[in-house]
C-alpha cells in the first residue's frame, strides 16, 4: 500500500470513527426525550453521519459498509420526511447498527472475510432493516396508487454532464477512479462514460507515474450538485471537476411525490417548471448549514494537523533527557563561578522549561470526548438491569493527558457500572423510600491543585459500612475486634476478591474488579476513595496527576539525601523557629496563623542520619483539604523533575512515588505526598 | 512478441512501463501479445500504458492482442472505464 493511500486509509478510520461517535451521542440525545418531541435536525444529524459514512465507503469500494448504511440511511430519509415513525426499537435498531458499522470498518480495512458471528448479525440487521423499509413501502404504495390517480403526476430525474480530468499529480492520491465511478453509481446512474486518451502520449514519451486521462460522463441522479460533488472529496485536489446540470427529466423520486402530496398539484408542466426553478432559488437552509459547515472544516484543516501520538511521546523522552542533561550543566556552571556562563544556562533553562510545557500540553485533551462514550455503558447497563437512570457529565471541558485518559478509561467502565448494579436502586424500591424513581448519575471532572479530580457520584443506596465490615470478618481479611475508622472500611471494598453484592450478575459483584481498579490508578499515581451515606448515595473520588513524564518539582535535604516534593503540593515554606520546635517537641504539631498545623518529621520518617544544619525548615504541602507540614533540613528550590520508574524492587516503598537523577548524577527519591498526609493523619487519629 | 506476467515483476509501474519500452525497441514484431492469465487486478497507470502501447501498434502496424482476461477485477475496471475495445472485449 503506498504511503499516500495508507494516509487516505487513516483519514478515512478517523473520519468512521467521528461519525459513529456522533451518531452514538445522537442516539443517546434522542433516548433522553419523548419521541413525539425530538427535534428534527438530531434526525438529519443521523442521516448525514450515514450519508458520509456510505459516501467514504463506496471511494474505498467497501461495499458491504455501503449496502448496509444505504438501507440505514433510507430508513432515516423516510423519518427525517415524516414518512415513518421513530420508535423505541428503531433507536435500538440503529445502536446496534452504530456498533456493527464499526465492526464493518474493521473487517473491510483489514481485509478479512465477513463470516461467523459477524456475518450473522450483518444479515439479522439487514434483515431488520429490510423489514422496516418493506412496512413502509406497502404503505407508500398505497398512497402511491391514490396519488397516481388523483395526480397522474410525474416525477424527477436530474441530468448532469461530468467533466473530470485528472491532474497529473493524481495516482501519487492512491486513490482509485473505479471506487468513485462505482460509488457515483449508487447515487444515481452513469448512463454514458467516455474515457478521453487524447493527451495520452505515445509510449516513449509516457511518464508511467503521471496522469493523463479524461472523463467525460452523462450522469442521472436525484441528488443534487453538491452531493454529486462530494463523491469526489478525497481527491478534490487532484482533479478538475466541472458538473454541470442539463435538464430536468421524468423519473421516480419519492421526494416528488410528498411534494405532490402536500401540495395537491397535478398539473405536470406546473410541477416540471417549479422543479427547473430549483437551480436558482436560493440553497436551503439545511445545505448552507452544510456548506458553512464544510468551510469550518476546511479552516480547521488549515490550522491543525493530526499527529501520530508515538511522535509525541518520542519528543516527550528527548526532552526529558534534555531536561536531565541542562541540570548537569547547571550545575557546572553554578560551580564554574563564570557569571556570563550562569546566566546564559539560566536564559536556556527557561526556554527549555517553556518548551517542555509546549510539548506537554499538545498530549492534553478534553475528558470530554473520552466521557461521552460512557453515556452509552451507563444506557445499555441501565435497560440490561431494568433500571431508569439520568447520567450526567460535568467538566467536560477539563484537560488530561491522553495516556492517563486512555488508561483511565477500563477503571472508570468498571466504576460506573458497579454504582449502577448495586448503587442505584430499582424504580419501586426508590418511589418507596421518596427518591425520585429515576436514579442519578453524574461524572464529574475538575482541576485541582496540580492534579485532576474525577467523580462518579450516585444518589443511590449508599455503602453499609457494617455489611463491609462483617464480611471482611467472614473472609478473614481483618481480624474480630480491628479498630477501623470509615476509610479505612471502604478501602476494604479494594482488597481482592472482596464483594458485598448479595446477587452475583453479569455486570459487577464478582470482587475481581476494584482491586484492579485502584492497582490501575496507582499505577498512574493517583489516588481512589470513597464516601458514601446509607441511603442517600456514593461518591468515588479519583484523583489523577496531570502529566505522567515530567513535573515541576522542589528539591530538599533530609541528611545527607536529596528528595522531590512536587511543587504542584506545595503552598509555602516557613522557617521551624525555636518557639515552632518547642511546640512541635509538646504536641507534634505548630500553630501557624492561629491554624493548627500537623507536623511530619521526615528526617525520622526516613530514618536519615541527622545533621546539624543552620536553619531547619518546613514545607507545607496540601492535598484535597488537609495541609501537613513536612520538616526538612534544606531547601534548594525549584528543579524540573524528569519522573523516572523505581524498578520492581524499589517500587512499592511507603510514601515514595519515584525517582530522578540530579545533574551531579545523584538519585533523588519523589515523595508522595497524599501518602505522606494519610500517613500523618491516621497516626494523629490513633 | 508476448508478455507473461509471471515471468517478470511488474508489481511496480515503472518496472512494467520499462519492459514494454525495451521490447518495443529491441524486436520487430508483427504482433504484441499481453498475457492476462495470472493477473488479477489493473490499475489506471497500467491502463494508460496499455492505451499508450495501443496507439503506438496502431500507428506502427503491429497488432496487440490482450488475451486471457479472466479476472472480475479487471473485467470490472475495463467495463467502468468504458474500453472494451482497447482489450478487444466485446461491450
Amino acid at each position: 500500500m503506498s504511503d499516500d493511500l495508507k494516509e487516505e486509509l487513516e483519514l478515512f478510520l478517523e473520519d468512521m470513527d467521528d461519525q459513529l461517535c456522533l451518531m452514538e451521542a445522537t442516539l443517546l440525545d434522542i433516548s433522553e426525550i419523548p419521541l413525539d418531541k425530538i427535534d428534527k435536525e438530531m434526525i438529519n444529524v443521523l442521516f448525514r453521519a450515514m450519508h458520509t459514512m456510505k459516501g467514504n465507503a463506496g471511494l474505498f469500494g467497501y461495499d458491504i459498509i455501503i449496502d448496509f448504511s444505504h438501507k440505514a440511511e433510507n430508513i432515516l430519509d423516510l423519518i427525517r420526511n415524516d414518512e415513518m415513525e421513530l420508535s423505541e426499537e428503531l433507536l435500538e435498531l440503529f445502536l446496534h447498527i452504530k456498533d456493527h458499522s464499526k465492526i464493518l470498518v474493521e473487517i473491510c480495512t483489514q481485509e478479512i472475510e465477513l463470516e461467523g458471528d459477524n456475518k450473522e448479525e450483518y444479515e439479522s440487521l439487514m434483515l431488520a432493516l429490510d423489514k422496516h423499509l418493506l412496512s413502509q413501502k406497502q404503505t407508500n404504495e398505497s398512497l402511491l396508487d391514490i396519488v397516481v390517480e388523483e395526480s397522474q403526476t410525474f416525477k424527477e430525474t436530474l441530468k448532469y454532464n461530468i467533466d473530470i480530468t485528472l491532474k497529473s499529480q493524481f495516482f501519487e492520491s492512491g486513490m482509485d477512479m473505479v471506487s468513485i465511478l462505482k460509488y457515483l453509481s449508487v447515487i444515481g446512474s452513469i448512463t454514458s462514460l467516455k474515457l478521453i486518451d487524447d493527451e495520452i502520449p505515445l509510449l516513449k514519451e509516457l511518464s508511467p507515474k503521471k496522469a493523463y486521462v479524461k472523463f467525460a460522463i452523462e450522469y442521472e441522479s436525484d441528488e443534487d450538485k453538491s452531493e454529486i460533488q462530494d463523491a469526489f472529496e478525497f481527491v478534490e485536489e487532484d482533479i478538475e471537476l466541472h458538473i454541470e446540470l442539463c435538464e430536468v427529466g421524468e423519473s421516480k423520486s419519492e421526494e416528488i411525490l410528498s411534494d405532490v402530496a402536500s401540495n395537491d398539484k397535478s398539473n405536470t408542466q406546473e410541477l416540471i417548471e417549479e422543479k427547473n426553478e430549483v437551480e436558482v432559488l436560493p440553497i436551503p437552509k439545511e445545505k448552507v448549514e452544510k456548506k458553512e459547515s464544510k468551510k469550518v472544516i476546511t479552516n480547521d484543516a488549515n490550522t491543525s494537523l493530526r499527529v501520530d501520538s508515538s511522535k509525541i511521546d518520542k519528543i516527550i523522552n528527548q526532552i526529558s533527557e534534555m531536561v536531565i542533561a541542562n541540570a548537569k550543566i547547571t550545575q557546572y556552571a553554578i560551580n564554574s563561578k563564570d557569571s556570563e556562563f550562569e546566566e546564559s544556562v539560566i536564559i536556556m533553562s527557561e526556554m527549555l522549561e517553556e518548551i517542555r510545557d509546549g510539548v506537554m500540553n499538545i498530549r492534553m485533551v478534553q475528558v470530554a470526548e473520552s466521557f461521552s462514550k460512557y453515556r452509552r455503558v451507563v444506557n445499555d447497563t441501565a435497560k440490561k438491569l431494568g433500571k431508569d437512570i439520568l447520567f450526567e457529565i460535568v467538566g467536560g471541558e477539563t484537560e488530561l493527558d491522553k495516556t492517563v485518559i486512555e488508561k483511565i478509561s477500563d477503571p472508570l467502565v468498571h466504576m460506573l457500572r458497579n454504582a449502577m448494579d448495586h448503587g442505584i436502586e430499582t424504580k419501586e424500591i426508590r418511589e418507596e423510600q421518596g427518591k425520585n424513581p429515576k436514579g442519578s448519575i453524574i461524572l464529574k471532572a475538575y482541576p485541582d491543585a496540580g492534579s485532576i479530580v474525577i467523580q462518579i457520584i450516585d444518589d443511590g443506596a449508599g455503602i453499609d459500612k457494617d455489611g463491609i465490615y462483617k464480611k471482611a470478618i467472614e473472609k478473614n481479611i481483618i481480624q474480630k475486634n480491628t479498630h477501623l475508622n470509615e476509610k479505612d472500611i471502604y478501602n476494604l471494598l479494594f482488597q481482592p476478591g472482596f464483594s458485598t453484592a448479595k446477587e452475583l450478575t453479569g455486570l459487577s459483584g464478582r470482587g475481581v474488579g476494584m482491586d484492579v481498579v485502584k492497582k490501575n490508578i496507582t499505577q498512574l499515581r493517583g489516588s481512589v476513595n470513597i464516601k458514601s451515606t446509607l441511603g442517600k448515595g456514593t461518591t468515588v473520588t479519583i484523583r489523577l496527576p496531570l502529566t505522567l513524564a515530567i513535573i515541576d518539582g522542589f528539591l530538599v535535604k533530609l541528611g545527607n539525601s536529596k528528595y522531590i516534593i512536587p511543587l504542584s503540593s506545595i503552598q509555602e515554606c516557613i522557617e521551624f523557629t525555636k518557639y515552632s520546635k518547642e511546640q512541635f517537641l509538646q504536641n507534634g504539631y505548630i500553630s501557624l496563623r492561629k491554624d493548627v498545623l500537623p507536623i511530619l518529621d521526615l528526617i525520622e520518617h526516613f530514618n536519615e542520619e541527622k545533621i546539624e544544619t543552620k536553619r531547619e525548615n518546613i514545607v507545607i504541602v496540601k492535598h484535597g483539604t488537609t495541609s501537613v507540614g513536612l520538616k526538612v533540613d534544606e531547601l534548594f528550590g525549584e528543579f524540573q523533575t524528569v519522573i523516572k520508574p523505581l524498578g520492581p524492587l524499589f517500587e512499592n516503598i511507603a510514601d515514595i512515588s519515584g525517582g530522578t537523577i540530579l545533574g551531579n548524577g545523584e538519585i533523588a527519591l519523589i515523595f508522595d505526598v497524599e501518602k505522606l498526609i494519610e500517613h500523618k493523619i491516621s497516626y494523629e487519629e490513633v | 512478441m508476448k508478455i507473461n506476467f509471471t515471468e517478470i515483476s511488474m508489481i511496480e509501474i515503472d518496472s512494467f512501463y520499462t519492459k514494454l519500452v525495451e521490447d518495443l525497441s529491441l524486436n520487430d514484431n508483427a504482433s504484441y501479445t499481453l498475457d492476462f492469465l495470472d493477473v488479477e487486478f489493473i490499475s489506471l497507470p497500467a491502463i494508460q500504458i496499455i492505451i499508450s502501447l495501443k496507439k503506438h501498434c496502431d500507428a506502427s502496424n503491429i497488432e496487440l492482442k490482450c488475451i486471457n482476461i479472466n479476472s472480475p477485477k479487471i473485467i470490472q475496471a475495463i467495463k467502468t472505464y468504458n474500453i472494451q475495445n482497447i482489450f478487444g472485449l466485446l461491450s
